[in-house]
């Protein structure tokens, strides 16, 4: 492939190279280290002139400050250096001249800048951590604040239970509450994770390390130890424990402990419990019904709304500065989809900055795309590429790669093993047409090869075939129950049965297998 | 300087990773591959990487792109990569990280840190903070101690971002699934400048084994490697021969179509390459025929269980076809001892054979058990064991037939 490619660059002119991305980054990586300077200069004239794009221009070093270049702006020039490095001076110089014309340098080099810029502050904008401002959770956000001011007042213990679905903004919204100052300066913050323990018990070593208490072996006496400070205490305790649910323990007494700080008399203790089962104090924790004051408080964090999605997108964007990146159809898609299936924000941050990354990676497939490097089409080009916003084309694709189903296989027509297109028709025809729908690896076996027999394929043998069970497992399309015996091991199909038929009967021979009964 | 030491200051050493460890050298040099075909298996091993993968382009523009946008952003992230075994996920991974630390060299990136961990390496999950930290600062310390130098690196700004490879993901899953919690949770801290690869062999294993905050956390920045075809698995073997032309075109494309057939998976392809050529080298022959590939793909995919009931005794043999009887008889799969006893006492006296006694029957069960042509019961329920075929019963018809027509 080297070879190929270095032949090209020397012999042809520019309008054969194709260099698409993926073919230079990859060979990149056999290229040689050993380039002296000389050398690279040489190499930066000669291979963006050869290349031809708005990227890669002639004296990159001039116009870049001419134009107020930032670092990023000076990578993507040196980025094409490496790429196309493999080829020698001498045959490029003799491009260098026919090729650079210099009006075209000044057309193109500010909006190539300008476009990579704002991707990347979108895609930084959409980043997953803590944000510094909850946008659709300004009512928790009170109602966690005056919970805590209450008790700051009245300097009553109180505990608090909150729970929700994963990546509704719990964490995010009490780590933004302790960090006020007014909470700082009133309250001993303990913050714990409980999926750092090692056991449930490990918790009040834990405790007692976060409060600055003198250190004891035993659980037992840790525990005493607590419950002593927490009477003689001077100033508010306020304990979150996230992922409370890891504190489960066969008697639940470590939670029933931790629950009942509060109500120890003199106790200044405020705990709030995280986790994301809607009924975890009334299931595993039934007991602290029985007394009013045990009952925690509970509070729910209801997945986001489409609207709140939309407004949570549109804000990170508007911040920086890069609204005009997303149409307004796409975000509404976009928050549509997420909502209606989880309503998890983290998903819906994953998807839009994927969904920038394609748009990205699209574009930088469209610069280095063989231009023909015809002036004429050279204007509508730069047009196309640098007001392009991310529309309901580019979300539709992310969309489908992430929910998609079946339609995968339909897609992946040429590299799903034959074999194991036929095991799947197998299994149709049994479940289909067979009277028993119980299916076992050896039965299926048999019908596969009777299958195989008819239309003179090469079997595979037993060992092989369940190989091939655990591959198709492997997809999510099947699952295995296993037995002792590889051959009794049950399989059930996961997908939706009239799904994957419809998919596998869009060709001729899986038609007419999933509707062979003469092989069961 | 040689001094004696007692065990124990050589294990502090190893501790404080002053001693590296090594191995003991060989006597005499290795010998250089001197013929073609002894290069040509070289290069075919499927621990010689090469240099650049081909039809993983695609792929690797995309985890490239990935990891570099997020450590020129200095943000911290999470990729999943699933696939089938043998489809190159762990070798293009490689592969991007090795053009990263390149950029670093030519001063277009800024340093990271490099961690790679594989669940199936670890004895226990926990071990993955012990492995990190060890790679990291090259300390060795409980899993407790190291999880809180690492909790407390990555709730610090650092300089450096790091990138954590997680090989083999599926074995750090235990119940409470603590360990994959924390390596996830780490990447959204704002402070922590870390990116997490992960990867399995499983497509759906967020959805499936991972609990939802896992999940959640994992994101949706999900890659699938797609078994090679039989175009790609040729040009892999093609690419790796490179200037040796012994192979046929056509035992090349044999191969490729047998392996993309049954599973896409490069490393049995290339094993497949290899046997052959050792066949040929076998038969000193200079090139490698189609011959040779038919009979390196029958080795490795062919089935053995024929051949074991040819080589069966003939009283074996016997058995094996009053079960089969019995099966057809009752068309239930699972057989009693004892009625397939009755069987075999029919089929004797059809042949004018002695009918052996139970005992020496219930012996050939087991012998038969044991090399796994029948699943049995324990031998304690004599004649009312049960008895399970493990072979079809067309084979046993096809290997019995074959030997009475000879």
């Amino acid at each position: 492939m080297k070879e190929d490619f270095t032949n090209a660059t020397a012999r042809d002119s520019s309008y054969k190279y194709t260099p698409t991305v993926k073919k230079i980054i990859t060979l990149s990586s056999s290229e040689s280290d050993s380039d002296s300077d000389v050398e690279n200069n040489i190499k930066i004239h000669a291979n963006t002139v050869n290349i031809q794009t708005p990227k890669c221009m002639p004296k990159t070093n001039e116009s870049d400050e001419a134009h107020g270049s930032t670092p990023p702006k000076q990578r993507k020039i040196d980025k094409s250096v490496l790429l196309t490095s493999s080829s020698t001076p001498s045959t490029l110089f003799g491009k260098l001249n026919l090729l650079s014309s210099p009006d075209k340098e000044e057309k193109l080099a500010p909006k190539r800048l300008f476009g990579s810029e704002r991707y990347r502050n979108a895609r930084k904008a959409l980043h997953g951590s803590v944000p510094e401002s909850l946008p659709g959770r300004e009512n928790e956000l009170q109602r966690l604040q005056q919970f805590m001011e209450e008790h700051l007042k009245n300097e009553t213990s109180g505990s608090l239970y909150v729970s929700g679905p994963p990546g509704t903004g719990k964490t995010a919204c009490l780590s933004k509450l302790i960090l006020r100052t007014e909470f700082e300066s009133k309250f001993k913050i303990v913050y714990v994770n409980c999926t750092t323990m090692k056991s449930a018990a490990t918790i009040y070593a834990k405790i007692i390390q976060e409060l600055g208490l003198s250190v004891s072996k035993s659980a037992k006496n840790s525990k005493a130890v607590i419950e002593k400070y927490l009477i003689s205490n001077h100033k508010m305790i306020l304990l979150i424990l996230d992922e409370i649910d890891q504190l489960e323990s066969k008697k639940q007494s470590v939670l029933y402990s931790v629950f009942e700080w509060p109500s120890i008399h003199n106790s200044k203790l405020i705990l709030v419990g995280i986790a994301n089962a809607l009924d975890l104090t009334d299931r595993i924790l039934p007991r602290l019904q029985a007394r009013c004051e045990l009952k925690p408080k509970l509070m729910h964090f209801s997945p986001y709304t489409k609207q709140q999605i939309c407004n949570i997108i549109s804000d990170r964007l508007n911040e920086a500065n890069v609204s005009d990146l997303f149409t307004g159809t796409a975000i509404q898609m976009l928050s549509g989809k997420v909502a209606a299936v989880s309503g998890d924000i983290r998903r819906a941050l994953d998807i839009s900055r994927r969904v920038i990354e394609l748009a990205e990676s699209q574009k930088i497939a469209q610069i280095l795309q063989p231009t023909n490097s015809n002036e004429m089409n050279m204007p509508k080009k730069q047009q196309c590429t640098m007001d392009q916003a991310v529309d309901l084309k580019e979300v539709i694709t992310v969309l489908n790669g992430v929910y998609g189903g079946s339609q995968n296989i339909e897609k992946e027509e040429s590299t799903f093993p034959l074999q194991q297109k036929l095991l799947l028709c197998s299994l149709l025809l049994i479940l289909n047409k067979g009277r028993n729908k119980d299916v076992t690896v050896g039965r299926l076996h048999e019908v596969y090869k009777k299958v195989c027999k008819k239309r003179n394929i090469h079997a595979v043998d037993g060992s092989e075939f369940y190989s091939l069970c655990s591959l198709i497992e492997t997809r999510g399309i099947l699952k295995l129950t296993r037995k002792k015996e590889p051959r009794l091991s049950k399989i059930n199909l996961e997908w939706d049965q009239e799904e994957l038929d419809a998919a596998l009967q869009y060709k001729n021979m899986m038609a007419e297998i999933i509707n062979d009964t003469t092989c069961l | 300087e040689t001094h004696l030491s007692t065990p124990k200051s050589h294990k502090i050493k190893v501790k404080h990773s002053n001693l590296t460890p090594s191995l003991v050298k060989r006597n005499n040099v290795p010998l250089k591959p001197t013929t073609p075909l002894q290069e040509a298996k070289s290069r075919l091993h499927v621990s010689a990487v090469p240099k650049s993968l081909p039809c993983r382009e695609e792929e690797f523009n995309n985890i490239f792109t990935f990891l570099r946008g997020k450590l020129e952003d200095k943000n911290g992230g999470c990729i999943y990569i699933s696939g089938v075994p043998g489809t190159g996920k762990t070798a293009t991974v490689n592969e991007v990280i090795r053009c990263l630390q390149k950029l670093i060299i030519k001063g277009q990136l800024d340093d990271f840190n490099y961690v790679a961990i594989n669940g199936m390496k670890l004895t226990e999950p926990r071990q993955a903070y012990v492995q990190i930290l060890k790679q990291l600062d090259g300390k060795t310390a409980t899993w407790e101690q190291s999880y809180h130098i690492l909790e407390k690196r990555f709730h610090s700004t650092t300089s450096k971002m790091t990138l954590l490879l997680i090989d083999e993901l599926d074995f750090l899953c235990t119940k409470r699934q603590d360990v994959v919690y924390n390596l996830l949770d780490w990447p959204t801290k704002s402070t922590a400048q870390l990116v997490v690869i992960t990867i399995a062999n499983t497509m759906d294993l967020p959805e499936r084994v991972l609990m939802g905050r896992v999940t959640s956390r994992l994101g949706l920045t999900r890659l699938t490697f797609q078994p090679y075809n039989y175009k790609q698995l040729q040009e892999i073997v093609m690419s790796r021969l490179k200037d040796f032309y012994g192979f046929r075109n056509e035992a090349i494309q044999l191969v490729a179509r047998k392996v993309s057939a049954v599973s896409g998976d490069a490393r049995r392809a290339l094993d497949i390459c290899r046997r052959a050529v050792e066949i040929a080298e076998s038969q000193s022959a200079e090139t490698i025929s189609l011959q040779d590939v038919t009979e390196a793909v029958s080795e490795m995919i062919a089935s053995a269980k024929v051949q074991a009931i040819k080589h069966c005794s003939k009283m074996e043999q016997i058995f094996l076809q009053a079960m089969s009887a019995e099966v057809t008889r009752t068309s239930i799969e699972e057989v009693y001892f004892k009625d397939a006893y009755k069987q075999l006492e029919s089929l004797c006296s059809f042949d004018g054979i002695e009918v052996p006694s139970v005992t020496e029957i219930l012996a050939i069960c087991g012998r038969l058990g044991a090399n796994r042509l029948l699943i049995c019961e324990h031998s304690k329920n004599d004649i009312y064991q049960k008895i399970l075929l493990n072979v079809s019963t067309d084979d046993i018809h096809y290997a019995i037939k074959e030997l009475n027509l000879n």
